[in-house]
Formats: structure tokens, sequence, C-alpha cells
């Protein structure tokens, strides 16, 4: 087995799922309705590591990646409106991922969100222009190593095993159900990113990856998104246990390191800003990578991470221009717990759009020859993704309504 | 069809679960002075640095000087009151040290 084909499965479950979102959504889940929420973090990651695995089955046997397949099967016409949503919810990501960047480097320096925000977007912008896929994927899955102190911190806190697990049932909440709900799918939203899988996809057609990579393939997606999957439930579980029976919410991320001193000490603080920098700068190169790679294989440019970049100039603009706007919207001094909340609920919302097609293409045999998808992947990914957006679709409007977020 | 007849239910079940604005400007005024408490037992214990607990101080006292200007009744304000003097308290203490 290939080490460096499984990094790019553990940088996809650090960078792409330990990020602003997950910690965020954790953290504040955690502290609202204690483990009550683990479920949904359960449900999304099983949705996830199908659908990272078909993503990169797709590569293996096709040869093409998710964006360029779908233009190639439903034309050119039906691929924009998906991809145009997609745009938009990666850009919000985006600039919550840097604002994620930021935050942490404005808890270690108590300087403001806005001083960090153009150096910390040049500084995402020269790693992917001048270093290759194989750099970022090995720089960002070492360093982001630093977010097992969440696991470190959940032990230590010895939390009651029967009620974690209990907390794998969906239940319903006794208090805050629009809060329980928009965290539920935010949840999912901050869980599956669609943006992971155009990363995936291209990451393996420029690895080079072919039939004989699937097996590489199945134990990256399961072990990098278990991983990440594993890394939440930590966090909710050190938010249940020393946020929640104090009744905080979450509603700042000046709040969040608060959780990990009880067990970590003097540690903490530091601790928690390397986690939040590290996996979200590592989300951030990713995003802008899978969004540069989602419009060229739109649109038939030419893209490839590993070249010089005035050989595929217009992937080289794409990367350049979303990183650009969206330092340019930290400027604006937005609230970046809010604007993450909110992205990743949106996410929810897009993710029919983007996951009936790939399971389409899935189950096409002119593509995956003998290898298109069983009834289980597919079962359990449409129930998930439908399920949630409409959820999303009903409780984002409450949550605006309510002021919440 | 079914869908959009699930939604609507769902969407009257949780409008209806909605608190009203005063049960929510307590609970965030007593959930920053939880905040305030535990960054406070931090910065005692000399586990957290006086500049980050600073930063706990101010963005606690900026989100309820916020919320007490909609305080409509005095369990919200007593609230939002409280909150506001432990910030006080925990900025003063960071600066001494």
């Amino acid at each position: 087995m290939n080490l460096l084909e499984v990094a790019l499965g553990i940088i996809t479950g650090i960078g792409g799922f330990l990020e602003v979102g997950s910690i965020a959504t954790s953290a504040d889940g955690g502290a609202s309705f204690r483990f009550q929420l683990i479920w949904a973090l359960a449900v999304a990651t099983i949705c996830l590591i199908f659908l990272t695995e078909m993503s990169g089955r797709l590569a293996a046997v096709s040869k093409h990646t998710l964006a360029d397949a779908v233009r190639e099967e439903f034309g050119f016409n039906f691929t924009i409106v998906p991809r145009a949503m997609e745009l938009i919810v990666n850009f919000m990501v985006l600039t919550a991922e840097l604002g994620g960047v930021c935050m942490a480097l404005k808890l270690a320096t108590g300087w403001p969100i806005r001083v960090f925000a153009i150096p910390v977007m040049l500084i995402a912008w020269l790693m992917i222009w001048a270093g290759t896929l194989k750099i970022i994927e090995n720089g960002t899955s070492m360093l982001g190593l630093v977010a097992l102190c969440f696991a470190v911190a959940a032990w230590k806190h010895h939390p009651p095993l029967h009620d974690v697990l209990h907390g794998l049932v969906p239940t319903m909440p006794h208090h805050d159900a629009p809060r329980y709900w928009f965290f539920a799918i935010s949840i999912v939203g901050a869980t599956i990113a669609p943006y992971m899988f155009h990363f995936y996809s291209s990451g393996a057609i420029e690895d080079k990856w072919d039939e004989k990579s699937l097996g590489t393939n199945r134990f990256s997606a399961i072990a990098g998104m278990a991983f990440g999957g594993g890394l939440s439930v930590a966090i909710i579980v050190v938010a249940g246990m020393v946020f929640f029976p104090q009744n905080i919410q979450v509603s700042q991320y000046e709040q969040v390191p608060l959780m990990l001193f009880p067990t970590l000490g003097r540690w903490a603080l530091p601790l928690f800003a390397a986690t939040l920098g590290v996996c979200c700068f590592g989300a951030a190169i990713e995003l802008a990578l899978g969004t540069a790679y989602m419009l060229a294989q739109t649109f038939g440019w030419n893209w490839d991470e590993n070249e010089k970049p005035h050989r595929e100039a217009r992937f080289a603009a794409a990367y350049s221009i979303i990183l650009l706007l969206s330092g340019l919207l930290l400027l604006t001094g937005l609230d970046p717990l809010k604007l993450t909340m909110y992205s990743m609920a949106l996410t929810a919302v897009i993710l029919p759009l983007v996951v009936i097609p790939f399971l389409m293409l899935m189950n096409n045999e002119e593509y995956l020859r003998e290898h298109t998808n069983g009834p289980i992947g597919n079962a359990v990914v449409i129930i998930t993704i439908v399920l949630s957006s409409i959820i999303a679709i009903v409780t984002i409007p409450l949550q605006l309504a309510g002021g919440g977020g | 069809m079914r869908p959009a007849i699930v939604a609507c239910l769902l969407f009257a079940a949780l409008a209806c679960s909605k608190g009203s604005d005063t049960e929510k400007i307590v609970k965030e005024a007593r959930s920053w002075t939880a905040t305030l408490d535990l960054a406070s037992r931090g910065f005692a214990q000399h586990d957290l640095p006086a500049e980050y607990v600073r930063q706990v101080a101010d963005v606690a006292e900026k989100a309820v000087s916020k919320d007490i200007e909609k305080a409509e009744d005095s369990e919200a304000r007593d609230a939002c009151t409280q909150a506001l003097e432990s910030a006080r308290r925990l900025r003063e203490a960071a600066g001494q040290r």
C-alpha cells in the first residue's frame, strides 16, 4: 500500500474534516446538548466515508474527476447550476477557514483579525502557487496531528461511556428544538463538504491512481474520515464535560479554548490555537484548490497543481481570485463564528444538487464497469443527504428569525 | 408533495417551541457569567495568560452590552449587569498581572 496515497486520505481527514466548521459546530453542539448530537456526527461521517471512497473509485476506474464526469454525462447546462451554488458556498466556507486561521493568531497574540487577513491569504496562496500537491498533503497531515490534543483532553475527562454511546442514538431534544436541529444539520454540512470530493478525485488523478489503487482508496477513505470523525466526537465530549454542566453556550470563538484548560492546563491555549490554525489553514488550501479544480473541470481548462502556474494560467487565476476575495471579505470585520455556522448549514442545503448526479454516475457501468455502487452505499448516502437538506431548509429561516447561530 | 408536508409540519413544530427574547437574553448573560468564571479560574491557576483572558472579557462585554439594550424586564437586566460586573473584574485582574 502506497503511503503517499494514504496521506491523501489523511489530509482530507484532517484538513477537510477537522476545520473551522467541525470545531465550531462540535464545540457549540456539545456545550448546548452534551453528547446528544454525536449521532449526527456519526451518520455524517459514515456518509462521508461512502462519498469519499466513491470519488476516489470514480477517479481510479474511469480516470475522470467528479466535475469532469458530471459535465460529460449531463452536459454543461445541467452542470452550471450546482457548480454555481458550490462556488458561493465554497467562497463563504473559505472565508470562514481563513477567519479561523486569523482567529488562532488573534488568540495567540491579542491582535485583531483584520491585521492577519491579508498575510494569511498571501501565505495560503504562496503555498499553492509554489508548492506541489505532495508538499501540501504531507505538510498538513503531519502538522494536523496537533489536533490529537482534543482526544487527550476527552480521555483525561473519563467521560461516562454509557452516556457517550447513548449519544449515538438519535433522540428528540428536551429544549431549544430549532437550535438542536440547526446544529444537527450544521454538523452534517461541516462534515460532508462537496469541495472535498473535487479535491479528493482530482488528487487521485494527479497521483495517477488506477484500479490497483482501489484498496488504498478504501483504506484511506475509512482511516482518514474515521480519524477526523473521532476527533470531532472528542470535541463534543470535552465541550459536553466542561461547558454543558455550567450552561455555557459558545457564541464566540474566544470561549472555545477554555474547554481544554481543566485537563491540559497551561498547554490549553497554545494547543487550541495551533489546532485551529493548522486545521483551518489546511482546509483553506484544500478549498481554494478544490474550487479551482471544480471550475477548471467544469469549463474544460487545463489543471494540474504539480505544473508551473503559468502553464495552467486559468486554474492558477481561479484559486488566486477566490483567495483574494475571501481575504478582502474578512477585512469587513464580519463575525467568523456566525459565518461558519451559516456556511455549514447552507452546505447541507446544496448537498442533493451535488450528490444526486454523483450517485447516478456511480451506478453507471460506462464509467465504473464492474465497480459500480452497491445498494447499501446508495441508500445511506441518499437518505442522509435528502433528510439533511429538508431539515436545513426548515431550520435556517428559524435561526435567522431568532438571531441565533 | 410528501416532503413538502413533512417540512411544513416540522417548521410549525419548531416555530412553536421558540423561547421568548427575555429567556434568550437571560440564558446568554448567564452563559457569559459562567464563561468569565471559568476564565477567572484558569487565570488564577496561571493556566491562562492575561492577554487571552482580557480578550474573553472584551468579547463578553461587547455581547452583553448589546443584550442589555434589548432587555425589557428586571430579570434580564440583572443577569446582564452581573455578567458585565464579572467582565470588569476579570479585566482588572488581568491588568494587574
